[in-house]
């Protein structure tokens, strides 16, 4: 009879080992997506420095978990940042920038994330994954990342040079959410310029991790798969499995990117403004 | 929906459409072993989901039930099932015609057996009828069922529907009240 009661214990179990992730809100929690990203944010376009081929280059870092224990390599990104012929003109972080999202952990990210702006030529744009909202970490996130003259809404777009218009959406809470969603559609729908996704959640991970790595409905991820196929995308940028992996769907293409704090590896985004593609590379460290 | 019960063996078919979407499931439930106080029954399911003009999802279940009378008045009931699912996206069929997934689904489930044909039960699962996401989905439900006599009974519950919950992410999605009864042919 108590053989019975194991998987409920096992369950509780967890949820004690989770205390940090701050379990008092593991049923909920008062920043939904909805009120997060409550519309598609627009910031005013910016231009970047073309090299001779018409070519910028993006860095890009996802799962930086700032609190958890590793391997920080920091001083060696400057450093091979300061190696670049080209440098990036810009950088994006994919998510998971705290661990336990304390206001400590944000804190560190801030002074890593000045310290980088040093290093690159222009800004740090970042969306929120599921770990920034641990222990009401939103609100730090909105303090330290996201400051309110920035953008109001966790969802936002900017564009390049009149031409590549980049959309961050917030799939933090593992979905895009329907009024997300309706407000991404619109905007997609009305912008012919080319485009490129960066968002914490993949839409597909291969089929091998049971499915829990990624935006957990499929008719979610067929509807934004679909509407990136018909609207000119180049890309999806993702992070959140801590993999390295792309996935090729056509008319654009999935690239997750490995965690930096786990593996020490960065990414790399360039963009062609003759033909308007982008490669993707990772790189170690 | 309908059921059809006989011996040790159920099996359920139903169908569900709007101007959008399209859902119909069969499912096929037989026991295994009953001894004492345990039964063990294994459990197929077939679901097919259509979006207008946008994707079709195929799922397959295949998985055990448990369950267990601790008290003549308390039932545990545990259920784990190997899920596939097939889904095609139209519009990048031509590239990938099908992102297939494997994952697990489940559910545990209490009731209690109280007097005048009443029982009350309340669970964790992973899946409901036309809902089967991948692992990371937690459906808490509440309910009642009264037996008015042999032939009818009703059934009324409450859900609340999270998604991805075991990264304790907490996206409530929503919760509803469903309310059923079921005729004996």
């Amino acid at each position: 009879m108590k053989a019975i009661y194991f998987p409920v214990l096992a369950f509780f179990l967890i949820l004690l080992v989770s205390c940090d992730y701050g379990i008092q809100e593991f049923l909920y929690r008062g920043n939904r997506t909805e009120e997060r990203a409550s519309e598609i944010h627009k910031l005013p376009e910016i231009s970047v420095k073309l090299n001779s081929r018409n070519q910028y280059r993006i860095l890009v870092l996802s799962d930086i978990h700032f609190g958890k224990k590793g391997e920080r390599k920091n001083r060696e990104l400057f450093s091979a940042i300061d190696k670049m012929e080209e440098k990036p003109e810009f950088a994006v972080c994919l998510g998971d920038i705290a661990d336990h999202g304390k206001k400590s952990e944000f804190q560190e990210y801030k002074k890593f994330a000045e310290e980088l702006e040093t290093h690159i030529s222009g800004k740090i744009y970042s969306c929120p994954g599921n770990h920034d909202l641990y222990n009401s970490g939103w609100n730090h996130f909105k303090e330290f990342v996201f400051p309110s003259d920035i953008t109001k809404s966790s969802a936002y777009s900017f564009r390049v040079n009149g031409k590549m218009t980049f959309y961050i959406l917030d799939s933090a809470s593992g979905s895009i959410g329907f009024s997300q969603y309706e407000n991404f559609k619109k905007k997609v729908q009305s912008d012919s310029t080319r485009k490129i996704l960066f968002s914490h959640y993949p839409f597909y991970v291969g089929s091998s991790k049971l499915g829990y790595f990624c935006l957990q409905n499929m008719n979610e991820v067929s509807l934004l798969i679909d509407l990136c196929s018909k609207n000119n995308f180049a890309a999806a940028i993702f992070g959140h499995a801590h993999i390295n992996m792309t996935t090729d769907f056509g008319n654009f293409y999935q690239r997750i990117y490995p965690s930096f704090l786990e593996s020490g590896e960065y990414g790399i985004l360039t963009v062609d403004e003759n033909d308007m593609s982008v490669k993707s590379e990772v790189f170690s460290l | 929906m309908f059921s059809s019960a006989g011996g040790n063996s159920e099996f359920n078919t139903a169908y569900m459409f709007s101007e959008q979407k399209t859902d119909f499931l069969l499912d096929f439930k037989f026991g295994l072993f009953k001894k004492g106080r345990s039964k063990l029954s294994a459990k197929i399911l077939y679901h097919i989901d259509y979006l207008k003009d946008i994707c079709v999802g195929n799922d397959f279940f295949a998985g055990l039930f448990y369950d267990f009378h601790i008290f003549p008045w308390h039932k545990i009931s545990l259920n784990l099932n190997y899920f596939l699912k097939l889904q095609t996206i139209f519009s990048v069929a031509g590239k990938i015609p099908v992102l297939p997934i494997n994952s697990l689904s489940y559910c545990i489930f209490s009731v209690f057996y109280l007097p005048k044909d009443l029982s009350i039960y309340m669970g964790i699962s992973s899946y409901e009828n036309f809902r089967y996401m991948v692992l990371g989905e937690a459906i808490f439900v509440l309910g009642v069922n009264i037996s008015a006599d042999s032939a009818i009974s009703f059934d009324f519950n409450t859900k609340i529907r999270y998604i991805d919950f075991f990264t304790l992410s907490s996206n409530f999605e929503n919760c509803g009240f469903e309310f059923s009864f079921k005729v004996k042919l």
